[in-house]
């Protein structure tokens, strides 16, 4: 724990009493600050930890019994001991009012300086101790959340290490099979139509996993605050276009439909790759859980804001899990039948976050999903 | 000579095919569930009776061990061999299944492992 000095404040319209107070603490090792007024006092209680509060009962303007209520009604003054000084011979009452006010302790003028130094050590270590508990307790809660975190980044790591490896089989038992059919000089009867199906299954298998690749890449440029964007200047009803294009297959395998609605003539400075990747992954999702469904996908401008909307009327995200599907690792719970690393919305929302837009998604249970993507026009 | 029955339980499609590509080549003639619950289904099926039973285990719907429980229980289809493919070797044994072949599989385990079950 870093060992700072702990503060005093002296509050005293009388410049002797103040000096005389210096002279006798000056081995403490405190901190002392001084106050002339009621006023001053508050001012510096706002902006220091006080061990203790010194104050002069009786003061021209606020005196020390409204001082001190002053003090218990500021947030970093509210429980910091005041220990009243006074040359007055006390009543009953006045001890009362005192205590009323907030004092926890009072001194006699002239000072006792063994007396005050006694005290003083008992409030400052008091301090001490309150500060250690607060650091634990926030050490305590770090540690948990640190804890919390690997662990998700565990259980991600195996379920990606588990993604990875899947590729590998089919890849393994067509080059293991070809090389043993080679050697057994039986290659020549695999017919052309299986050679070129088993061909395209590896090619895929190859993508697959330079895919997966790229989205731990990703999101370790996203972590770093490395995700820079390369701006140009293009029109974003095509460059949908082009990615709704490039599902044609899977779009058809998936048996979805997709309605386009492109305003053309929606032009920004964005970065083509990035939003690109940004709406394959909003359609490969909508594909995902929405298959044999229509899916309906627009362009729109909306006077700041460029507008894309995709619409899937699969089986819908859970209103609890629809913070959670934007968070890294995470994926919606009736999602776990479907592979791939998870990390498609989470990398969708990051880059539209660092173009300076954002991504909405509505949606109930059964009744499909609605992606809103919005990016600034200028 | 007829060609022996294979099943494959495996819910990764590209796993799916490529298997049932190199078994093909092999002379194998080969049928494929893509989850447990279709694997019993195409279990009742076959015929002739399939000479082994190649399980995956994280499946969705029903996985693998819902699909051995399922087939253990059934005097029908309790006594066709079953080897497991999983990347999961304890879980896998565990099971106790005829054979095991782990992921990512290999073309020389595939094989003795069908074969050892299809003499």
């Amino acid at each position: 724990m870093p060992n700072h000095a702990a503060k005093i404040l002296f509050v005293d319209d009388h410049p002797a009493n103040i000096l005389a107070l210096h002279a006798s603490l000056r081995d403490c090792g405190y901190t002392l600050i001084d106050a002339s007024s009621g006023y001053e006092a508050v001012e510096h209680a706002r902006e220091h930890d006080f061990a203790a509060i010194l104050l002069d009962v009786q003061m021209p303007g606020l005196d020390g019994f409204e001082t001190a209520k002053l003090l218990r009604q500021q947030k970093r003054s509210k429980t910091t001991p005041i220990i009243f000084v006074t040359a007055n011979h006390l009543t009953e009452g006045h001890v009362s009012k005192g205590y009323g006010a907030g004092a926890v302790d009072y001194l006699f003028k002239p000072i006792n300086v063994e007396i005050l130094k006694a005290k003083l050590a008992v409030f400052v270590e008091m301090q001490r101790q309150a500060l250690l508990l607060k650091e634990t307790a926030v050490r305590d809660r770090e540690n948990e959340l640190l804890k919390e975190a690997l662990k998700i980044r565990d259980d991600f790591l195996s379920m990606a290490a588990h993604e990875l490896k899947t590729p590998i089989t089919p890849l393994n038992l067509q080059m293991q099979a070809f090389l043993s059919m080679l050697n057994e000089g039986t290659f020549g009867r695999i017919e052309p139509e299986r050679l070129r199906r088993m061909l395209e299954t590896s090619n895929e298998q190859v993508q697959r996993l330079n895919k997966f690749i790229d989205e731990l890449l990703d999101v370790t440029r996203i972590s770093a605050g490395r995700l820079d964007l390369k701006r140009e200047k293009f029109d974003l009803g095509e460059l949908v276009h082009s990615v709704v294009r490039s599902f044609e297959a899977p779009l058809r395998a998936a048996g979805c439909d997709v309605r386009l609605d492109l305003d053309s003539g929606i032009v920004g400075q964005w970065d083509r790759f990035r939003l690109e990747q940004a709406v394959s992954n909003l359609l490969s999702n909508a594909l995902k859980y929405g298959a044999r469904h229509p899916i309906e996908v627009a362009v729109k401008n909306g006077g700041k804001m460029a507008r894309v909307k995709v619409k899937d009327n699969g089986i819908g995200i859970h209103p609890e899990d629809q913070g959670r599907i934007f968070e890294r690792f995470e994926r919606s719970t009736s999602s776990q039948h479907n592979s791939g690393l998870g990390l498609g919305l989470y990398i969708a929302n990051q880059v539209v976050l660092r173009h300076g837009g954002t991504i909405r998604v509505a949606s109930r249970p059964g009744d499909g999903a609605e992606f809103v993507l919005n990016l600034p026009l200028d | 000579m007829r060609p022996q029955n294979v099943l494959i339980v495996e819910d990764d499609k590209a796993v799916q095919e490529m298997m049932q590509d190199v078994l093909e080549l092999q002379g194998f003639r080969v049928f494929i569930a893509s989850d447990g619950a279709e694997g019993i289904e195409r279990l009742r099926e076959i015929a002739p009776e399939p000479c082994v039973i190649l399980l995956d285990l994280m499946m969705p719907k029903a996985n693998g061990w819902q699909f051995l429980e399922a087939q253990r229980s059934d005097p029908k289809l309790a006594e066709y061999p079953v080897v497991i493919c999983s990347a999961y070797p304890e879980s896998a044994k565990s099971l106790k299944p005829k054979a095991y072949v782990p992921k990512p599989i290999q073309f020389n385990d595939l094989l003795s492992a069908v074969k050892s079950n299809c003499a």
